[in-house]
This record gives structure tokens, C-alpha cells and sequence, in this order.
């Protein structure tokens, strides 16, 4: 295994290289299965190609020189060959991004470095970790103050890729798209060339560099431009990022209308994409890949919708940006669809798994087995007769032979299958079926080069050593003792990687809708016949939908699945605990769940109940009791009513995937069209109505709802408004209480005073009673007694510390008591908006204070307080009214603005006018008083004549005073009953509602004042 | 001058097909207006309520403060500074302490007899004459924190369904488009000149009729997203409803209610006024609740 690690390793570093770059062009097309295509050209194709060309040239000119003049560009035009060929004959090519052929450029280019560097690394007597950098060589060409970095075949072909990209999006039909790939191609052969000739002409000694000579002049200058090789290194991916950028900004002006999944706003944005993507990986593989495929048909829709928008001709690109539209709707529909939430298959399904993927991919396995014998393992390691084996001739011939065979066949195949039209395939459909031709057409190639090296002379293989060049990695590796038989390699690994049975884009979905199927048969079982007995310990028998395999391979198979990355992953509604357990709310939280475990909420009860956890085709299970089919039929009602989406979705999928029809040169059968036509103008009436029935039961559904919701929303709140009813009637005697302690502390203090008082009395006065020593002892008593009144103080004090510090509390209680009940006062003894009052009292209005002639009096109309309340009560004879309090400011500056003719009664919104049910004033308190102090004030009457105080528009419309009076309760007291406290009143409550309830509001009434 | 060069092929009128009835579409606005109606009929108490309810701030979860009567219940009965006097080691220590403070404070032991005296009065008078409010206070929030719970519980078990109407909305709007295709293949492999002519006719009207289509589809996808958004809203506001009022009415241990010996009412935290604080928090919380699901209901977010 030793042998083979470095090789491993390498072409997983390879693969891997890919994966930031996938990342950085964001708006890709193409899956990783047509990136790993471009992988196996640039490994299996490109290098051979470049082997025999070599070899061709090397008889014209020596290795040194090849090195660096015709190998570069020799090179970079094979491995940019994939790029070339979806750009400039691909009829796709305008639904690819930027990135997408910066990307097959990259991965062709990779493919090519693995092959060139594990040449060398397997027959390298020591492993160089740069080595395993085959696309960004941070270890450079030194020497001195001389550094000369190499980017390597990856970024050199992924940046050509990048130029004819650009290209492509900014000049789609111009012969000018052609100008940034040869820029762009012209700076990365150059830098390969520069690279080359500095390795070719850099002096070693005893592999140390002792020199690096200097180019000609101009070549120098450009290569300092050129910042000795890293360019292109910082150049494709800021390039890249930049394409990502450009493409997005120019496709966010198009809605793609129902095309967005949920959170993710209105238009694509890639690292919103990133994080749905994410978030669906929690939901399994089927969900993440579809999400993935989903994105990227969302923005191949999107270029194919610009390009059919900027042709004058609509034709064969609005058939495709139509056909790509319908897909991605299709695709977006599917979304919709659950597939089982698990990364492995289900337990019990697992060995069928495995054993589907080596029927379907033995031949993939037996390659890549040769592969690693032949290519990962240094000739000279291998016995001298297993060398001979494979290496020889007749192992070359055999080797061959095969590789013959299979080409033929896979060709035949290929050929057998209907070619993808761009106008009926996605554009990963058809860039694999070009690439699959590419692949097989230089896989010919190989067989036919690996045939004649097998054939040529052995000198004819090898030339002398030179630096940055393929051919020199090969005669490295044949002078280990490797053999020509190793090229028909290439293409087998070609032929095989050119798989024509692409995989078929339903096939998650046919094999969801037929495990649904046999889902479903079991459940009209379960529901009919109830749990069978002993089936939380497996699938019930002959609902497996599964061959049966023996039972080892079984247990593995299980053993497997029931790793965490094979648990079932479901969401769950948890609590969120606080430091001391207390539960401060709910989230929402991702679980694996074992599938040999009960179900969740049921932990524990397992048999204790008598209930079983049945174990359903596609690894679904249901919990249920032995006589309680009920589980079972509503599994199965859910089962059906989304087998029938499936079905659909199937349907469609189907359709929209099938090969087209084979074209016929007839005539077609207008009639047959016509009726086509009709049948889809039919088809689409239809739907309106199903359209209109659904959205009537939705909106049904949303009225049933809110109903239900207001009902059982009311019983909570009901026995809430009668507890703070009840608080009312309780309250005042409580306050009753806590005066009472306020007052026993008032009058502990004055005790205590006195206690004190007649303790220094009788201090002072008992000597002077004592016989003899009253005079004498007078200055001493007075000290005496002042610092005995101190301790005395200090004794009667700490007496009475406990009970007074419990009075205190209770005092300090009352007064805050008292402050929070008279905030619920003033919101209708509810105290349901304390913090919208906050601050309303400091908000007082400024007011100056004028006469009926409109000198200034200085003089408020009405006091707060005691004074107020008497004002009011003299003012307010004979009305009641349904507040507990008025706030003197607001009455005053009402008042004010009514004897000046300044008040707005107009302004007064008409659902809060002034409403009076016979003396009680309902609404419109402070009005109605400061209007009575400007009739007294002015002398004006209050109201019903022309000059009256109150207009008629002050009071409310009989609708509206109807309805306050029917819907409102509240308590009616007498004026003199109502305080009369200082400041302004709180603004309303409303202000702090969300305004779309305005309407509401207008309809139900307002609040009064 | 004439012009010799051949005249197009006429264009054939297209063939009656069957008179297809046109449905109504849905009316723009459509949705608003029933949502609306439906809100402001259903409950005439909706608009007093949402103006008693506080917008909370942010997007904290609405919910209520916790009860704290550890200050007292202001119902115990109080002793005098004489009581604690006679809390001594033996009988001697309680008379002499019992004397001495009375002796060097007399005053103040009278007032504090006197006064705890009516304090105890007003406090029995209290637990007597509102035994039967006490208890039933303890019911109504028994009966609320009850009626909380089976409320999280049924908007846990109940959603509102879309019944697909994004899927019908897609299957609409591509209506057509595989027969259009159909129709290009067969207008590209044609080259009779009469087919041709026939085709080409059938193009132009279907391509009417598509038109027409895409302009109904695309009123009709406002009116399909507005749906979708309100359902979507109140649905998620359901779920996060739930999870605040199962959570609220979980809270053990933490509100008021009263101490009992036989039918006698001994104690109580209903009076206090964070008890007051607690029940009108629990108030604001419901009526935050319902303003919120009647926001969703009206497609904004909560």
C-alpha cells in the first residue's frame, strides 16, 4: 500500500483543486460530473496526445528547445481543447457561464498535471510535498534575489478557459469574443514558455541551483510584467470572481417569478444560494444534490433568457430559454416533493445499494484497479516477471486488445443513443454528450498510438531529459523499467469515463414513488388488520421492497447505516433551557434518529403500551398501537395525498427528459398540431379553475382557521380579564392594609421621639432629685446624659430595627403599590401598556395661559390635585364620566386653544369624537371639560348654537357612538370621583400598533380621551 | 416598373377549434380584500385589543415577567416590639426584657400595640372578606394558564394547507409551450409551401394566445405570491405562537395564588402588585400574540 499513496494522494490534491475554485465561480452550470469529463480528457487524452506530438517534434528539433517553444503552446492547445470545443462548436454554449469554462479549462488542465506529475513522483527516489501542488506552486525557481514562480497546467488552462469565457458573455456573436481568450492564452503560454526555459537553463550542482541565466531583453521585460509567473496566479481568481459578480448583476434584472425557495429573498444571489444549500443538507442527499441541480438549471434558465431577449430572431434560442423555463419550473415543483431525509440508504437497503453501484460501475472498478497497478506503483518495485507481464509486448497487446474492444463497443453504443437536442436538454446534458465524443474520438487516438508505440523501436520512446516538458517525465518513467504498454491506458480510462447510460434524471424520484407504492399497500394493511406483532424489530414481513442477501452482508450493510451519517436526520421543536433549567423559549433543532429507536416522544414507552414502531419500505416507520389502526390511516391519507404529487412531478419529469422524437422530413399532421393546440388552451382553463377552487379553500381554510383561533384565544383571555377584574375589587382594602403599616411606621417614629424625650428628661431631672451632689454633678450629668441619650437612641433603635425595617418595606411596598396601580389605572386598570405611558408624563404641552380677551392670566384653568378635583366637581354637575382620572395640562391647553378659536375639532379622527350616552361622558373626557372651563371662561354657550364651544362636528356620528357605547364596558363614576393629576395625557396606545391595523381601528372605534 | 418576383404564399385562416370557455381570473387584489373582510368581520373586539397591545420591541419573542413575592405578602400578621421581648431563654428573660422595654419605651410600645392591633383587624377583615375572590382568582389563572396550553397545543397540530396553487400557478404559465415547440419542429421540417402557410398561421395565433396567457399568468402570480406569503406567515407565526404559549403556560412554581387551612383563606399573593404585573403581562402577551397573527394574516412579517 506504501507504494501507492503517493499517487493516491496526488490525484486526490487533483480532484480537491477544484473544489475552492467551484466555490469562487459561483455561478456555475455544470455539475462535477462534467468537470471530472474535462478531468479525464486533460488526463487520459491530453497527455497522450502531447506524448506522440512530442515525440514527432523532437525528431526536428532537440528536447531543450521543444521544452520551451512548441511544447507550451502544444500543451496549453490540448488541454484547452474541451474549452474550445463547448465555446466554438457547441450550439449550448451561450447558456455556459464565465466560470463554467474557467472550470473545464482548470479541471482539463489538472488532469494533465496528474498524469505529468506521477510520471515522475512514483519513480522519484524521495516525495516532495510541492509536489502535491500541481496547481499553485508557492515553491519557485530561486536563486539568489531571482524567484520565478511556475502557475502549472491547471491555472494556465483554467485561465485560458477564463479568457474564452469572457469572451463569450461580453461579445456572444462578435468575431471580437475572440480577443480576451487570446489575450488570455497568449499571457499563459508565455508564462509556461518563461517557466520552461528557466527550468531548462537553470545550472545545478549536486541539485543545487548555482545560476538561472537571463532571457533576451524583451522576453525579461515581459516576464517582470508578467511579475515572474504570478500573473495568472492572481489573475484567474480575481478574474473569476469578478465574471461571478458581472454575471449576477446582470441577471438580477430578470424576477424569476415561484422560482425562489423559501428565505431566499426575490432574486438568485450566490452565497444565498450557498446557505440554502446548506440548510438542505440537513434533509439528506436527494435533497442537497436536487437543490444543487435546481440552482444550477436556474441559472442556465437565466442566461438562455437573456440570450433569446437580446436575438432579434427568437427561434432556436427562445426554444431553448422556453424548454430550460419549463424545466426549471419543473425542477423547482419537484423541490416540493419529501425525499427521505438520510446521506446513506436506509438499513435493509443498504446491500442492495452496494450491490446496484458494482453492477452498475464494475467496470469503472476493474479500470481503475489496472490503473493504480499499471500508473501508481514505480516499475521498479514490481518482480521482474509481473514487469515483464505488464509492460511487455504481450501485456501491451492484451492491454490493447481490450482497450479495442470496448472502444468499438462503447462507440456502437453511443451512437445507438438519440443525440440531446439544445432545445429538449439541460446544458450538463448535452456538454457530457459532447465531451462523452471528445472522449472517445482521442481514446481512437490512443489506440492507435498505443498500438504503434507498441510496435516502434524502444529508442524511438525516449529522448534525452528536459525540464517542463511531458515527454521527459515519460523516458523518466520508462528508464524505471515502465513500459509503452502503460498508453493503452489512456484509453480504456477515456473509453471508460465516455459512460453512455448517463444516469437518468428521474430515477430518485421513480424509486420514492415506488417504495410510496408499496407504502402505501402496507399501510392499507396496517390500517386494516392493526400493528402486527413484534414489529419494532423489523420491516413487516414481505413489505421489503428489497432483495433479500444473506445475512452477513446484511448485518455489514446495517452496521453501516446505522453510522451518523446514515441515522435519519428530522428537525425537532426543543426547549431552550437558561442557567437554572427555566425554559426561556423554543427552537428549532436538526436530530439524527436511530432507526432502531422508538419513536421520538415515545422513548421509553416502547412494549409498555402495547405500542410497536413499524418499520415501512424506504426506511419510513410508524408508531402505533396494537388495536388502533387510526396511525396507520392517517399515514396512509398523507401517503396518498403526496403519492400523487409524486406521480405528477414524475409524470413531468419524465416528458421533459425523453429523447426527441426521431425528425421526419413529411409531412406533419396539421390536424393532429391543431388539436394539440387547442387541447392545451383547454388544458389551461382548466387549471384556472382548479386555480380558483384552490384558492376559495385557501382562503376558506384561512378563515376556519382565524375563527378557530379567535375562540380559543378568547377562553384564554377571558379568565385573564376577570383575574384583573378581580384585582380591582381586591385591591383597595389591600391598600387599605399597607396604609395602615405606613401609618404604624408614622407613628412608631413620633413614639420613639417621644421615648426619647422622656428618657433625657428623667435623665436630666433624677439627680437634681438625688439628695446632696445636684449642682455639682450638673456639667457631668449633661455630658452624661447627651451620651446616654445616644445609647439609649442606639438601644430603642435597634428594639425596634426589625419591626421598622419590616414597615419600612411595607411603606416603601404601599407607595409602589400604589404607583403601579395607578398606572393600571390609566390604561383601564389593565396595565397593559406601561411603557407606552413612560415619558408621556414629561411631554406636557407648553402652555400660556390667556383670558376670554386673550390677555395673558398666567393663570391654569385647572390645578392638579385637591384644587382640580374641585374645579371639576363645581364644573362637572350632573355628568358622569368612564374615567378614573384627567390630566390637567391636556384639559388646559384644550381649553386654551377653545378660547382662542385655535382648536381643530375637524382634526379630531371621527371614530374618537365625543360620545355621550345620556350624562355619561363615554368619550372625548378632556374635550368635553375643557370646553365647559372656555364656556365659563368666554361666556359662549357649550354648545348647540352657531358660536358654541362644542361644533356639532365635535361629537361622534351615531354609528360610531352606537358601537362604542354596545362593545365597550366600563365604569362609570362621578366627576367628583375622578382625580385630577398633573401633566399632559399619555400619547394613545395606537401609535405604537402596527399601522396596518389602522383599518381595523377605524372600523371598530378609537380610543377616547 | 413591375415587380416580377413571386408573391408570399397567402396566409390561410385558421381553423375554428372548439369554443373554449374562458374562466374569470382571479381578480388582482382579490386575496387583500377577502383576508380584510374576513378580519374586520369576524371579531369586533379585534380593534380595542390590538390597540391594548404593545408592538413588542425587536424581534424578541413576546412574553411575561416572572412573580416575585418574596418581599412579603403584606397578609402575615405583624408582631409588636413587646412580642419580641417575650422571646427569650427562659420565663425571668422574658419578663425582664418584657418590662424593660416597656418601661424605657412606652410610648412606643403602646402606638405599636395599637396599631399592629388594627393591622392584624385589617388584615383578617382582608383574607375573611375576599376569600371567595382570592380563590376564584386562583381558578381564573389556573383556567388561563389551561386554556394557554390547549391553545399552543392546537396551533401545533393545526396548518393552514396552500392546496398547491404554486404548482397549478407553474403548470399554467408552461401551458403550451411543449405544443409550441411541437409547432416550431414541425414549421422547421416543413417545406411544402401550403403546410408551411398553414403552420405559419397557427404559429401566429397560438403565439396571441401565449401572449395573453403570460399576461394572465403574471397577474394572477401577485395574487398566487400574496396567498402563498400570508399562508406561509401565519403558518410560522402558529408554530412560534405555539412554542411562547406552551413555554408561558409550562412556568411552574412562579405565580400567585393562596395558602388554605380547611375553607379558610390563610394567605395570599393575589393582592400584591406584582401579581398585578404578572397577570396583565400574560394579557399583553396573548394580545401580542393575536396582533401578531393578525399582522401575518395581513402578509406582513410580525
Amino acid at each position: 500500500m506504501s507504494a501507492i499513496w503517493p499517487s493516491v494522494l496526488l490525484f486526490a490534491v487533483s480532484v480537491a483543486a477544484l473544489v475552492p475554485f467551484r466555490f469562487l465561480g459561483g455561478r456555475l452550470t455544470l455539475g462535477f460530473g462534467c468537470l471530472m469529463l474535462c478531468f479525464s480528457y486533460g488526463a487520459a487524452g491530453a497527455s497522450l496526445i502531447n506524448l506522440v506530438l512530442q515525440r514527432a517534434l523532437l525528431f526536428l528539433m532537440p528536447a531543450d528547445t521543444a521544452a520551451w517553444t512548441v511544447g507550451p503552446p502544444l500543451e496549453e492547445l490540448t488541454k484547452a481543447a474541451p474549452v474550445l470545443l463547448l465555446a466554438y462548436a457547441f450550439a449550448g454554449a451561450r447558456r455556459l457561464s464565465v466560470a463554467d469554462f474557467a472550470l473545464a479549462g482548470l479541471a482539463s488542465g489538472l488532469g494533465f498535471a496528474f498524469v505529468e506529475t506521477n510520471l515522475t513522483l512514483v519513480t522519484a527516489a524521495h516525495v516532495d510535498p510541492a509536489t502535491f501542488m500541481p496547481f499553485f506552486d508557492l515553491a519557485p525557481l530561486k536563486y539568489e534575489t531571482q524567484a520565478y514562480y511556475s502557475a502549472g497546467h491547471g491555472y494556465w488552462t483554467g485561465f485560458i478557459g477564463l479568457g474564452v469565457g469572457l469572451g463569450m458573455r461580453m461579445w456572444p456573436r462578435n468575431p471580437a469574443k475572440l480577443l480576451p481568450a487570446l489575450a488570455f492564452a497568449a499571457l499563459a503560454v508565455f508564462e509556461h514558455a518563461m517557466g520552461n526555459w528557466k527550468s531548462v537553463h537553470a545550472e545545478y550542482l549536486f541539485g543545487e541551483v548555482t545560476s538561472i541565466p537571463a532571457a533576451s531583453p524583451l522576453a525579461e521585460a515581459l516576464y517582470w510584467v508578467d511579475l515572474h509567473g504570478l500573473a495568472t496566479m492572481l489573475l484567474l481568481p480575481l478574474g473569476l470572481m469578478a465574471a461571478v459578480i458581472y454575471e449576477g448583476a446582470a441577471s438580477r434584472a430578470s424576477r424569476p417569478a415561484g422560482l425562489m425557495l423559501p428565505d431566499e429573498g426575490r432574486r438568485p444571489l450566490v452565497p444565498r444560494e450557498w446557505i440554502a444549500l446548506a440548510l438542505a443538507a440537513p434533509r439528506g442527499r436527494i435533497e442537497t444534490f436536487r437543490t444543487a441541480a435546481f440552482f444550477r438549471r436556474r441559472r442556465e434558465s437565466a442566461f438562455a433568457g437573456e440570450d433569446a431577449a437580446r436575438r432579434p430572431d427568437a427561434g432556436p434560442a427562445a426554444r431553448q430559454a422556453g424548454y430550460l423555463a419549463e424545466l426549471v419550473q419543473h425542477e423547482r415543483r419537484e423541490l416540493e416533493i419529501p425525499m427521505p431525509a438520510r446521506w446513506l440508504p436506509a438499513p435493509g437497503e443498504v446491500v442492495a445499494a452496494i450491490g446496484m453501484v458494482l453492477r452498475r460501475s464494475w467496470m469503472q472498478i476493474a479500470v481503475t484497479v489496472l490503473a493504480v497497478v499499471l500508473f501508481a506503483i514505480a516499475p521498479h518495485l514490481l518482480p521482474e516477471w509481473l514487469r515483464t507481464l505488464l509492460f511487455g509486448r504481450t501485456g501491451g497487446l492484451v492491454l490493447l486488445a481490450i482497450a479495442g474492444a470496448l472502444l468499438v463497443w462503447r462507440i456502437l453504443a453511443f451512437r445507438a443513443r438519440p443525440a440531446p437536442k439544445a432545445d429538449r436538454a439541460s446544458g450538463e446534458a448535452l456538454v457530457s454528450h459532447r465531451l462523452s465524443a471528445m472522449l472517445l474520438a482521442t481514446s481512437a487516438f490512443g489506440v492507435a498510438a498505443s498500438a504503434a508505440a507498441l510496435l516502434l523501436p524502444a529508442q524511438w520512446l525516449t529522448a534525452a531529459p528536459a525540464a517542463g516538458f511531458i515527454f521527459s517525465h515519460w523516458t523518466a518513467w520508462l528508464n524505471d523499467g515502465g513500459g509503452p504498454a502503460v498508453l493503452a491506458l489512456a484509453p480504456l480510462v477515456g473509453t471508460i469515463a465516455a459512460d453512455p447510460a448517463t444516469k437518468d434524471p428521474c430515477a430518485d424520484l421513480r424509486r420514492e414513488a415506488q417504495l410510496a407504492d408499496q407504502r402505501i399497500q402496507e399501510l392499507e394493511r396496517l390500517a386494516a388488520n392493526g400493528a402486527p406483532a413484534g414489529t419494532g424489530q423489523g420491516p413487516a414481513a414481505g413489505s421489503s421492497p428489497l432483495p433479500e442477501t444473506d445475512s452477513i452482508g446484511r448485518s455489514l450493510g446495517d452496521a453501516f447505516a446505522a453510522t451518523p451519517l446514515g441515522k435519519r436526520v428530522i428537525q425537532v421543536c426543543k426547549p431552550i433551557l437558561g442557567p437554572h433549567g427555566e425554559i426561556l423559549g423554543y427552537a428549532m433543532s436538526n436530530e439524527t434518529v436511530d432507526d432502531a429507536a422508538p419513536a421520538a416522544g415515545a422513548a421509553g414507552s416502547s412494549g409498555a403500551d402495547g405500542s410497536s414502531t413499524v418499520r415501512l419500505p424506504g426506511g419510513r416507520r410508524l408508531r402505533m398501537g396494537p388495536a388502533d389502526p387510526s396511525a396507520a390511516q392517517a399515514a396512509l391519507d398523507a401517503e396518498r395525498a403526496q403519492q400523487k404529487l409524486r406521480l405528477a412531478a414524475l409524470a413531468d419529469c419524465d416528458r421533459l427528459n425523453a429523447p426527441p422524437p426521431p425528425q421526419t422530413r413529411g409531412k406533419p399532421d396539421v390536424a393532429a398540431l391543431q388539436k394539440a393546440l387547442d387541447d392545451a388552451k383547454q388544458r389551461f382553463e382548466d387549471l384556472e379553475k382548479q386555480l380558483n377552487a384552490a384558492v376559495a379553500d385557501d382562503l376558506n381554510a384561512i378563515g376556519d382557521f382565524m375563527r378557530a383561533y379567535d375562540q380559543q384565544w378568547k377562553a384564554a383571555i377571558k379568565p385573564i380579564n376577570d383575574y384583573l377584574d378581580n384585582y380591582k375589587l381586591i385591591r383597595p382594602a389591600f391598600q387599605d392594609i399597607l396604609n395602615q403599616f405606613a401609618s404604624r411606621e408614622q407613628a412608631l417614629s413620633y413614639a420613639r421621639f417621644a421615648d426619647e424625650a422622656f428618657r433625657d428628661i428623667a435623665m436630666l431631672v433624677a439627680p437634681e432629685l438625688l439628695p446632696g451632689g445636684a449642682l455639682a454633678a450638673e456639667s457631668e450629668a449633661a455630658v452624661g446624659a447627651a451620651a446616654r441619650t445616644g445609647q439609649t437612641a442606639a438601644r430603642t433603635a435597634g428594639a425596634v430595627e426589625g419591626e421598622g425595617a419590616v414597615a419600612g418595606a411595607a411603606a416603601r411596598g404601599a407607595q409602589t403599590e400604589a404607583t403601579v396601580v395607578r398606572e393600571a389605572e390609566a390604561l383601564g386598570g389593565r396595565g397593559a401598556a406601561t411603557a407606552a405611558e413612560e415619558g408621556a408624563q414629561t411631554a406636557a404641552a407648553q402652555t400660556h395661559f390667556v383670558d376670554a380677551t386673550g390677555a395673558p392670566t398666567g393663570q391654569a384653568l385647572l390645578q392638579p390635585g385637591e384644587a382640580g378635583q374641585q374645579t371639576l366637581n363645581r364644573l362637572m354637575d350632573g355628568y358622569s364620566s368612564t374615567q378614573n382620572k384627567v390630566f390637567a395640562d391636556t384639559v388646559n391647553k384644550y381649553a386654551q386653544q377653545m378660547i382662542k378659536g385655535e382648536f381643530d375639532w375637524n382634526a379630531v379622527p371621527a371614530a374618537e369624537r365625543i360620545v355621550q350616552d345620556g350624562s355619561v361622558i363615554v368619550s372625548g373626557n378632556h374635550r368635553f371639560i375643557a370646553a365647559k372651563l372656555a364656556s365659563e371662561a368666554t361666556g359662549r354657550p357649550l354648545l348647540g348654537t352657531a358660536d358654541a364651544i362644542i361644533p356639532q362636528q365635535g361629537f361622534a356620528s351615531q354609528d360610531v357612538a352606537a358601537k362604542l357605547i354596545g362593545s365597550r364596558s366600563y365604569t362609570v363614576r362621578p366627576f367628583g370621583g375622578v382625580g385630577v393629576s398633573d401633566g399632559a395625557k399619555a400619547p394613545p396606545i395606537t401609535q405604537s400598533v402596527d399601522p396596518d391595523l389602522q383599518f381595523i381601528r377605524d372600523a371598530t372605534g378609537g380610543e377616547s380621551d | 416598373m413591375t415587380d416580377t418576383s413571386p408573391l408570399p404564399p397567402p396566409v390561410l385562416p385558421v381553423r375554428a377549434g372548439p369554443a373554449i370557455q374562458r374562466t374569470p381570473d382571479i381578480e388582482s387584489g382579490a386575496v387583500g380584500h377577502s383576508v380584510r373582510d374576513l378580519l374586520t368581520s369576524q371579531n369586533e373586539q379585534l380593534g380595542p385589543l390590538a390597540r391594548g397591545a404593545v408592538r413588542p420591541q425587536g424581534e424578541a419573542a413576546p412574553t411575561f415577567p416572572t412573580f416575585d413575592a418574596r418581599g412579603g405578602t403584606g397578609l402575615r400578621a405583624p408582631s409588636t416590639i413587646l412580642d419580641r421581648a417575650l422571646d427569650a431563654s427562659s420565663p425571668e428573660a422574658a419578663v425582664a426584657k418584657f418590662v424593660g422595654t416597656a418601661v424605657l419605651n412606652p410610648a412606643t410600645s403602646a402606638v405599636d400595640a395599637y396599631k399592629t392591633g388594627q393591622i392584624r383587624q385589617a388584615q383578617a377583615d382582608f383574607l375573611n372578606k375576599y376569600a371567595p375572590v382570592l380563590k376564584d382568582m386562583s381558578k381564573n389563572l389556573g383556567d388561563a394558564m389551561r386554556a394557554m396550553h390547549a391553545l399552543g397545543d392546537w396551533l401545533g397540530k393545526n396548518q393552514i394547507p396552500t392546496n398547491d396553487i404554486r404548482g397549478i400557478m407553474q403548470r399554467k404559465a408552461a401551458t403550451g409551450d411543449q405544443e409550441g415547440r411541437d409547432l416550431d419542429d414541425a414549421l422547421d421540417s416543413t417545406t411544402d409551401p401550403d403546410t408551411r402557410a398553414k403552420l405559419q398561421a397557427m404559429k401566429n395565433d397560438f403565439d396571441a394566445w401565449k401572449k395573453d396567457r403570460d399576461t394572465r399568468v403574471a397577474n394572477e402570480w401577485k395574487e398566487e405570491t400574496d396567498l402563498e406569503n400570508r399562508i406561509d406567515k401565519m403558518n410560522r407565526e402558529a408554530f412560534y405562537n405555539q412554542s411562547t404559549l406552551l413555554s408561558g403556560a409550562g412556568r411552574a412554581g412562579d405565580r400567585p395564588g393562596i395558602e388554605t387551612s380547611g375553607d379558610q383563606v390563610t394567605n395570599s399573593t393575589h393582592q400584591l402588585g406584582s401579581a398585578l404585573n404578572y397577570a396583565a403581562g400574560i394579557r399583553n402577551l396573548l394580545l401580542q400574540e393575536r396582533q401578531r397573527m393578525v399582522t401575518a394574516t395581513l402578509g406582513r412579517r410580525p
